[in-house]
């Protein structure tokens, strides 16, 4: 672990301001604004909510704040946009400049997010819902291996050079995204016809897609889930973790001198 | 020789260490452990996909549910609130809902300690046509979206809904409310 990359990438993160005000927004004031609303007006938990505070919500606060921090081991002005490249005293192994990398923007993006977790439960306790310290807990914790997973994927991607690969990545995320903003639900009663039917038939592939892509590509631990399930999901502990390795294997494999040695080869 | 970074032996920089530069050292190598880890895990996966039943294992068998056809009000007689899951075989959300939020202890625990479970199963798309029951239930409490929950009273009143698949804490949540308002 490189201290110097993991500061100055922390702090890449925030140097664009419009950058910090969508995150804000996407990140903080609409999911817990969302909460409020629902829960004075006595509503039940609606999806959409459940999307803005679990792995979709990471996944704004990712694209939005710290996509830009996976390049190169410069130090940017936020008002020139000037780059200077960072310069070591001792070499420097690809695999610590990636693993570096990679939890910075994760530490980054998780504490925003597992932040947003203790409003959305401060506001419930407001309005008496049961939310004991193992609930919030497993909440933080949930949205940091997001945040980690999450990450990994777009750090292999952007170290990528092969573009077909990119491409690839880039549309199974996208599809995941959309299966994952669609509501979780089935349309009762028999097969509707001409356009509403197709329109059902599509929504219902999305989620089916994003689902499977999720599993393969994207696979989370629901720790809340875990915690008190019946039977411990094992199998959900192992696919995350393979996943995981699979992205750092493919981020360090994939970076060259050039990446990380600003200036040579 | 002295290493120049002040290290002894030269564990950590050896190519530095032995004065040639990079000689046996370079950035670009694969941490051992990485790729160790990276197999082992990645083998346990797919001894794990295939060794895995192919039925999930889901909480279905923890919560006593009474089919729709078969509840008469008369059964409740702790005069507990109710539950109905409108559910389809085919829904792909109400798979999900069974396998995570259903296998929830505290979930559970909640609905077999202050509901009397009903599950309603539409099976329009299978036989063409529900059962008076079902349809009489989808049209009481207008359920056109699957998974859906209903809690009411034991004198039928309608306490709350909850539309689509949801995840455990957020059901968990839905239903200790239901019984702070049902019970008030």
């Amino acid at each position: 672990m490189n201290r110097a990359i993991l500061k100055f990438t922390a702090m890449s993160c925030f140097l664009d301001r419009i950058k910090v005000v969508y995150v804000i927004f996407m990140g903080l004031v609409i999911p817990v604004g969302m909460k409020w609303e629902t829960l004075s007006r006595g509503a039940a938990e609606s999806q959409t909510f459940e999307m803005f505070t679990g792995s979709v919500g990471v996944a704004l606060v990712l694209t939005g704040l710290c996509l830009g921090a996976a390049g190169t081991s410069t130090s940017r002005s936020a008002y020139s946009g000037e780059c200077l490249p960072l310069i070591f005293s001792r070499p420097l192994t690809r695999a610590e400049y990636v693993v570096t990398k990679w939890c910075a923007i994760a530490l980054v993006c998780g504490a925003i997010t597992a932040l947003q977790n203790i409003l959305v439960a401060f506001v419930g306790m407001c309005f008496g819902e049961v939310w004991t310290v193992q609930i919030i807990g497993a909440q933080v914790l949930e949205r940091l291996l997001d945040a980690g997973i999450l990450s990994a994927a777009f750090l292999a991607t952007m170290l990528a050079r092969n573009r077909i690969l990119q491409v690839f990545a880039m549309a199974a995320f996208y599809v995941w995204l959309v299966g994952q903003t669609l509501p979780p639900v089935s349309v009762a009663g028999p097969n509707l016809p001409g356009l509403d039917g197709v329109q059902v038939a599509g929504g219902q592939m999305f989620f089916l897609a994003s689902h499977r892509i999720g599993d393969f590509l994207l696979p989370g631990i629901h720790v809340y889930e875990a915690m008190n399930a019946l039977n411990f999901p094992w199998i959900e502990l192992v696919c995350y973790v393979s996943t995981l390795l699979v992205y750092l294997f493919a981020a360090v494999a994939m970076t060259t001198r050039r990446d990380f040695f600003y200036g040579t080869d | 020789m002295e290493p120049i970074d002040g290290t002894t032996g030269g564990a950590s920089w050896p190519g530095l260490a032995s004065g040639g530069a990079g000689a046996d050292f370079s950035t670009l190598r694969m941490p051992r452990l990485l790729v160790i880890l990276t197999a082992a895990f990645l083998g346990l996966r797919i001894l794990l996909t295939v060794a895995a039943p192919s039925e999930a294992v889901t909480g279905g068998g923890a919560i006593p549910w009474i089919d729709a056809r078969e509840f008469r009000p008369v059964m409740n007689r702790g005069r507990k609130l109710v539950v109905y899951e409108f559910r389809a075989d085919w829904s792909e959300p109400c798979k999900r809902m069974d396998e995570t939020t259903f296998a929830s202890k505290q979930v559970v625990q909640v609905l077999n300690s202050q509901f009397v479970t009903v599950r309603v199963t539409d099976r329009q798309k299978e036989d063409g046509k529900n059962t008076p029951a079902v349809s009489d239930l989808e049209k009481r409490f207008h359920v056109s979206l699957l998974p859906t929950l209903v809690i009411t009273r034991p004198d039928g009143g309608e306490v709350s809904t909850l539309v689509g698949s949801t995840s455990a804490l957020s059901t968990y949540h839905f239903l200790t409310r239901a019984v702070r308002s049902g019970s008030r």
